[in-house]
Parts: structure tokens; sequence; C-alpha cells
């Protein structure tokens, strides 16, 4: 067994590392995995949305 | 009596599949299916074997092609329950008969739970032979001598002064320094310098088929499930794990941004961009082709993956960015135009769906 010294997975919300792989991928090929931009705050879904074109 | 049934359009596997077909398909196609495929002349000669039997057969299909299967590879099947009802099969002659039923493989090694379809070409007398693993188990003990499939250094005893080397599975393996990679990509940059992203992305994606073959097959083995069917964490772990057993670096997946429909990939120590040398140019086109295929099976629709920092370049490590398909044209753009850094990439991507 090789031990590797980082943790390999990161950055998955609480739970989806217990999904199965193919529901993981299938959620991710249609879009749907965690929120979408409705629900951040206004501020960083406009940022999200706008930011590069401010600083053109 | 044996279990003639009426043709199905599928084997018993999740992928679309008719096996009817099977004798069309090239043996790479064959490779790519995560489930044993073996053809039988109607004497029982293996005549075709493919990766994934190989792989939890533990041998090596160069040793059983041309071999007796029910002599000479798979002992424990000469007999009524097995290669009784595959002559019986060959003898009626009814093009469009499927034989189906449940058996139990004894290797030496252990023992598989197995369901076995057959059918025979169209217009040959080639046979094809289903496997697909059920359950793995203990080999059991007290077997006559003899019953259970031999190992691979049974069938091939004097490979070591021979010069072949087999990993722990039996998989033939080379063992060499990176100037081979070195070489490779020197060799490249003489006679087609411009063919090297193309050249090697393709090659990943076909290896990446067979990688993603073998995690089927660890799979198979350690939890009796699909790789799809693994938690995701644990089928990245055995991802970066087999990454790391062969040298490759150490392969992290960062999921922080799914939300906005990608994810990345990092992969520190990479061997092909430490082989590489200081270059402008990115180069780690064969891992992102290999990520692409093993990323593709999993969702079973295309991904795609691209390399958007590389050490070769001076990066602290090799960095891919993971997106649906239909995303791919979008992410090549934001390469193109130069960024480089990962959440401002991501954020390209949101712009150019939200505008799209």
């Amino acid at each position: 067994m090789v031990e590797l010294r980082t943790a390999i997975v990161t950055g998955l919300i609480v739970g989806a590392g217990e999904r199965s792989a193919g529901e993981f991928f299938a959620a991710f090929v249609e879009g749907s995995i965690d929120r979408d931009l409705g629900t951040l705050p206004t501020g960083e879904a406009l940022d999200l949305l706008f930011d590069d074109d401010a600083q053109e | 009596m044996i279990d003639l049934v009426p043709p199905a359009s599928s084997v018993a596997t999740p992928i679309p599949f008719d096996p009817f077909t099977i004798d069309e398909r090239s043996d790479a196609a064959l490779d790519e299916l995560p489930f044993g495929v073996i053809c039988l002349d109607a004497e029982g000669t293996i005549l075709r074997y493919n990766l994934a039997e190989a792989r939890l057969a533990r041998l090596d299909r160069n040793q059983v092609i041309g071999k007796n299967f029910f002599t000479r590879v798979a002992p424990c099947t000469a007999g009524p329950a097995f290669e009784g009802r595959f002559s019986e099969l060959a003898r009626s002659g009814d093009a469009q008969a499927v034989l189906r039923f449940d058996y139990l493989f004894d290797f030496k090694f252990g023992a598989q739970e197995v369901g076995i379809e057959i059918v025979r070409a169209p217009g040959v007398e080639r046979f094809y032979l289903f496997v697909n693993r059920r359950k793995f188990f203990e080999a059991r003990p007290n077997l006559p001598e003899g019953f259970a499939a031999p190992l691979q250094r049974e069938l091939a005893p004097n490979e070591a002064i021979e010069g072949v080397r087999r990993d722990e599975i039996e998989r033939r393996v080379l063992e060499v320094p990176w100037s081979f990679l070195s070489s490779l990509r020197a060799t490249c940059d003489e006679v087609a310098p411009e063919g090297w992203p193309l050249f090697c992305l393709a090659w990943g994606t076909q290896w990446g088929r067979s990688v993603a073959v073998d995690l089927e097959t660890e799979a198979l083995e350690a939890f009796a499930l699909s790789i799809r069917e693994v938690p995701l964490r644990t089928a990245m772990e055995m991802l970066s794990r087999g990454m790391a057993r062969q040298g490759w670096g150490a392969l992290r997946i960062d999921f922080s941004y799914t939300a906005q429909s990608a994810f990345v990939a990092h992969l520190d120590r990479s061997a092909v961009a430490e082989s590489a040398g200081r270059s402008k140019a990115m180069r780690c086109q064969l891992v992102a082709g290999m990520l692409g295929a093993v990323f593709t099976h999993l969702a079973a629709r295309r991904i795609a993956v691209r390399e958007i920092g590389c050490k070769a370049r001076g990066d602290a490590t090799c960095t891919f960015v993971v997106v649906p398909d239909s995303r791919r044209t979008a992410l090549e753009h934001a390469i193109e135009s130069g960024v480089s850094e990962v959440s401002s990439v991501v954020r390209s991507l949101k712009r150019d769906s939200l505008r799209g």
C-alpha cells in the first residue's frame, strides 16, 4: 500500500465523498451539484458574473 | 439439458452491449470492456482473451492464446456443467442461441463466483464467453490435483531467466528510468515538434481506458462493486494510489469548484513534467488524456481534462481542470487566452455558461 503525505481528496461538501463515484459524476455532468448562482450572496454572485468586465 | 435461452439484447453488465457484434470488435475494443471476454473455437482453443479476463484470472494472454480453455487454462470447467454445455451449444448449430449459467471458477489464489454467457459469432465457428464476476472468495481447500486453474508462473515457468518481470497480480511490467520518457520527448521534439500535445493526449486517452479497467477489476476484487458504485472518495484514492505506486507522482483532487461544474486535479512531482526539463509549454498531456478517459468511464459520459499549469514550465505543481465535455471549448478558450490561475479559469467558465 502506498501512503501519500497529503490529503488526496479535498473540497467536498460534507457527505459527498460517500456518494458513489457514478452518482457524483452523473450530477457533475448535469451541473446539478451543490448550489446554483441564485443561492449565493448577491455580492458574490455579481462578482462572479461581472468582476473581470469591471476591470476591462 | 442445457439452458439455451432466447438471445438477449445485452449481457449482464451496465454497458449497453450486443453480444452478437462482439466478433466485429478489435482486440483494443475488447480490452476496454470491464468484464471478461474469451473467444474459443468449437474445440475450446482460446483465440482471443481480453484485458479484464487476463487481469482477473491473473494470467498473461500471450501464454493462454492457443491453449485449450477446458484442459490447460481453466480445468475446473472440464465437466458436464461447463464444457458439456459449451459442446452442446457448439454442436447445435443454432446461430441465435445464448447459453447462460452461473459457475464457480477455482484459482489457486482464490475462487470467483461468475455469471457466464456464451454466444456463437455470426457465420463462423467462434464462440464468445462473457464472464461477469459476482463474488470473490478465499481459495477452496482440498481440491483435487489439477482442478484449479494454473498460476501464471506454472504456465510459463522460466520467465525470470527470460527477462520477464511481473507485478503482484501477474501483469508484465517494465521498470525503466525516467530517461525513457526524456528520450521519447526529445525524439518527438526532433521528428514532430508540434505533435507532442496531440499525440500524448491521444496516447493518454488509450492508456486511461486500461486504467479504468484496472480500477473496475480492483473495485470488483475489493468490494464486489463496479467502480461507479464505490464511494467517490474511495474511487479517487484508488486512482491516486495506483498512480503513486507506478511512480507517476502524487495525484490530489480538489472538488471546491463543483458548484461551477468543474473540479481540479493536481499532480505533484509529475514524472512526465520532471522528465521534460524546463519548457515554455505544458508537458503533461499524457496525464490529461489518462484522467479524461478515467473520469469519462466514471461519468459514462465524456469528460474533458486540460492542463493549466505544469512543473515543466516552472509552476509549483501540474494542475488540471476537469469539466463536462460540453464546456471543453470554453476551457480551451480560457487557456488560450492565457488564464492559468485555477479560480480565474473556473470563473471564466461560469461566465461563459451563464452568457451561453
